[in-house]
């Protein structure tokens, strides 16, 4: 019962690795967007972005 | 306690007698074989090889014990059918704790005899041997050896035999004692049983499951659970061994991918662009990068640092694909304060920020950049812009998902050892090498 659960165990864990080596791997917060208008580069201004909430800081003592 | 039947001999016969003592009717199966008959109904014990089948000894006790195998019920066994013909059940003290425990004889008229012994639901098939162990200390624990087996001492006992009925090829004796001495070699048990000063009989247990048991004898058995029994077989048993192979054929593997990946990956900064915040600037913001390029495949570390003087700042960034559109959008509040007051200096926030964006393939790029500062109508000394910078660079492959990884492999091997050791642990506290246990002495258990 062992081997076949540790090696599928360990070979997901491999091939994991490997995977999200490969591709990248990040724990941010960031929204990926498709098709985005090709008018954007002539009119920045309009387009709206789908941003994750960044809270503004609003400190100071 | 017993022997084989030897091939050529007369197979016992069965006949039927009358208790001397109550005059109840008696079914001898092993007649010509049988030592000791037991009256099933006032449970005395009768002399088989006397003629009038004189009574040796007689139970004083109350209690009736309804045996899980019923006398005269036949089970199937790979090395042939059995009849259950005896059975009685024998006590020890251990630490001023009772323990009793069932013992059942079967008989083959052509095989002979064994033993099934029941302790809280563990069943054990024992056989007579006749070769005698020697002595080896197994570890740190004094054992014998037997037929290149070593066995383990496990506990020493005197067992005291409080119920008997069936009949037997040796001469049983209500409250008769012997002392014992276990070792085991699991699923395997020799035990020894010394009656007096030189009679010394060993036998072997081969620990059986309850449905192994059921089977046999067509009952409905129930399995043990919950306790340890000293010849049980661990049912973790060589997984630790597998896992922590299996554990460091995987950490080869991934040693080797992490070289090639780390050796191989291009970390080269692709956008490094300084801008500035026009304070005096209305209205919209936001703003195009001109495109640059990104090579390979993997993230992109993108660092955004603003020149802040109690002040704060916020950026939204978006990074496009120019060919397919393709966008990650993100933002940041950067802040920076600082001052003195009676506790002293102090400052809060961090002028600067990063984000990994993973999954950015190849291709031409720009970034769509809104940057955004609160007015500050009393911040008259506030420059009149901004500074800010955006660094990116292709992400490296970094050995954090190795060591992640490689934590999440330890976890299954570790956790089978720890199962493993747990299970002996437990095995070895009913022991007389447990933490709790004084000596290897014991007394004999109550009578009923």
């Amino acid at each position: 019962m062992t081997t076949p659960f540790y090696m599928l165990y360990a070979m997901l864990m491999v091939g994991g690795y490997g995977l999200l080596s490969y591709r990248g791997f990040s724990f941010d917060k960031y929204q990926e967007v498709k098709d985005v208008p090709k008018s954007v580069r002539n009119n920045p201004g309009a387009y709206r972005p789908h941003y994750y909430d960044s809270p503004r800081y609003t400190g100071g003592k | 306690m017993s022997e084989l039947v030897n091939p050529g001999a007369a197979v016992p016969k069965v006949k039927g007698l009358n208790c001397p003592g109550c005059g109840a009717a008696m079914t001898v199966r092993s007649l010509g074989r049988a030592v000791s008959i037991v009256c099933p109904s006032c449970l005395r014990v009768l002399d088989a090889l006397d003629q009038n089948h004189k009574i040796i000894s007689t139970y004083e006790g109350k209690q009736r014990i309804i045996p899980v195998i019923p006398l005269g019920k036949r089970g199937k066994f790979p090395d042939g059918e059995f009849e259950c013909i005896g059975f009685q059940e024998r006590k020890s003290m251990v630490d001023g704790t009772v323990y009793s425990w069932q013992e059942y004889l079967l008989f083959n008229p052509y095989k002979g005899y064994k033993y099934l012994t029941l302790y809280a639901n563990h069943w054990n098939e024992v056989k007579s041997i006749y070769a005698l162990p020697k002595e080896q200390n197994v570890g740190s624990k004094p054992g014998v050896m037997l037929a290149g087996q070593q066995y383990a001492h496990f506990q020493a006992a005197t067992a005291k035999t409080t119920y008997i009925f069936g009949e037997f090829p040796w001469q049983v004796r209500h409250g008769e004692t012997a002392h014992t001495n276990d070792y085991i070699a699991p699923p395997l048990m020799l035990s020894s049983e010394t009656y007096g000063k030189d009679e010394i009989t060993w036998s072997q247990g081969v620990y059986r499951p309850a449905s192994y048991i059921g089977a046999a004898f067509s009952l409905e058995l129930p399995e043990a659970t919950g306790s340890v029994f000293a010849n049980q077989p661990n049912p973790h048993y060589g997984k630790p061994s597998k896992a922590w192979l299996w554990y460091l054929g995987t950490l080869v593997i991934m040693v080797l991918m992490a070289t090639v990946l780390v050796g191989f990956t291009n970390a080269d900064k692709v956008f490094d662009r300084s801008f500035v915040i026009d304070h005096n600037q209305a209205g919209d913001k936001a703003f195009v990068t001109d495109t640059f390029q990104i090579k390979g495949h993997g993230t992109l570390d993108v660092e955004m640092r603003a020149t802040l003087d109690n002040d704060e700042a916020f950026l939204g960034v978006t990074l496009i694909n120019e060919q397919t559109g393709h966008a990650w959008e993100f933002s940041k509040s950067l802040s920076y304060y600082y001052g003195s007051d009676e506790d002293g200096t102090w400052s809060e926030g961090k002028s600067n920020a990063a984000i990994t964006l993973s999954g950015v393939p190849a291709g031409t790029y720009y970034f769509r950049i809104d940057p955004d500062m609160e007015a500050k109508p009393e911040a008259a000394d506030r420059a009149s812009g901004t500074n800010y910078h955006i660094i990116a660079r292709r992400g490296g492959v970094g050995l954090d998902l190795f060591w992640i990884a490689l934590v999440l492999l330890i976890i299954p091997p570790i956790w089978y050892s720890i199962q493993k050791a747990n299970f002996e642990t437990r095995r070895w506290l009913e022991s007389d090498y447990g933490p709790d246990s004084s000596s290897s002495d014991s007394s004999s258990g109550d009578d009923d």
